[in-house]
């Protein structure tokens, strides 16, 4: 799927989601896992031409949200943050409700 | 883990540290970290890790020269990831006193005794803090000489005194294989996304590992029979592959990503 502003690409390992800007700058890998969505963040800095990759697992929407609305990407590059906003939403509520199902069978 | 980490706030580290327990729940988890494991599974085995020591938040840092161009900071977090928007954005990373710490030493210490001297240092700090690193330990690992690359795991807790000079010891012996595992695990993952991206093949890889050796094409070309303008123009495919202007360039990047 391609858009004016950024590309997103299926991409290994399966069912991980890549999303980057159409200039590289900022890159996004979403990938579901047992313990929660997890998010590859990269980010090339002009400053110091440094290139920042943070890993980071959340268990919740609300965390993942939060941490969304805080990303400067926000501002820099709005079609990127609402396509994760949108994918990692997505992939955190199909993994809460298996979650919920596990434990409902669980529970049985 | 909800659970653990209720039992863990009620116990201090010197009770933690005095459990034989500790010591083997960290072996046992530094030995569940290779490199068959994705990122996402070293954030959950660095929340154990956390959880084990007591502690509010954990990140392992890594750090790499790519090329004439760029050096990459890496992190993996098992804390609030908001912490590493904020460090990104107002390039804290130009200077973390921590970070800097961890290229000259190799031993692991309390970030309060590692000095932050100048305005944008004790930034740096303050923000850690925020985040739930006000007591912290900083646990260097090792890389061979000559490279850039680095890492290094980061215990945090919101307790101010949490970590101490009474348990700096016990703690950092409990977490320095667990470093090394998770900087070997580090180094094979930037090795295989590079070996991905740039497809090299096993004679890329000598003829890297021969520049390494200081060998000039003339020698190359003697020890593989083929000539010295055959060498240069496998250097100027090789140099495209891996996006650097020199054949040094490219053997110490490869070193530095485990290639060689």
């Amino acid at each position: 799927m391609t858009t004016s502003r950024n590309r997103v690409k299926r991409s290994e390992p399966e069912g991980s989601i890549v999303v980057m800007s159409d200039d590289g700058a900022v890159s996004y890998r979403l990938q579901p896992s047992r313990f929660g969505l997890c998010v590859q963040r990269e980010r090339k800095q002009v400053c110091g031409h440094a290139r920042l990759v943070h890993t980071a697992v959340f268990r919740d929407s609300a965390c993942f949200l939060r941490w969304c609305e805080a990303d400067s990407v926000r501002f820099d590059y709005p079609v990127v943050f609402s396509d994760i906003r949108r994918k990692g939403g997505a992939l955190l509520e199909s993994h809460e409700r298996s979650a919920h199902a596990d434990r409902d069978h669980e529970g049985r | 883990m909800r659970c653990l980490r209720v039992m863990s706030e009620v116990r201090t580290l010197t009770a933690i540290t005095k459990d034989g327990e500790f010591f083997r729940q960290i072996a046992d988890l530094a030995m569940r970290v290779t490199s068959e494991l994705d990122a996402g599974e070293v954030s959950a085995a660095l929340a154990e890790a956390s959880d084990l020591c007591g502690a509010d938040a954990a990140a392992f840092a890594s750090f790499v020269k790519d090329d004439e161009a760029y050096e990459s900071y890496r992190f993996i977090l098992a804390c609030d990831p908001t912490w590493c928007l904020e460090y990104e954005s107002n390039a804290c990373y130009m200077h973390d006193p921590w970070l800097e710490y961890t290229r000259r030493r190799s031993e692991a210490t309390l970030a309060k005794d590692i000095p932050a001297r100048t305005t944008q240092q004790i930034e740096v700090v303050a923000l850690a803090r925020r985040f739930g690193f006000a007591s912290a330990i900083v646990v260097p690992a090792q890389s061979p000489q000559g490279l850039t690359r680095l890492g290094a795991l980061c215990l945090g807790s919101a307790q101010r005194d949490y970590f101490d000079e009474q348990t700096l010891t016990a703690v950092s012996v409990a977490l320095t294989g667990l470093v090394v595992r998770l900087h070997a695990w580090q180094t094979a993952t930037l090795r295989d996304e590079l070996l991905t991206r740039t497809r090299l093949s096993q004679d890329d890889l000598a003829l890297l590992a021969q520049q390494r050796q200081g060998r000039s094409s003339k020698e190359i070309a003697s020890m593989t029979n083929t000539t010295s303008q055959g060498v240069d123009s496998r250097w100027q495919r090789l140099n495209a592959k891996l996006g650097v202007s020199s054949r040094a360039t490219a053997a110490q990047l490869a070193a530095e990503y485990g290639l060689i």
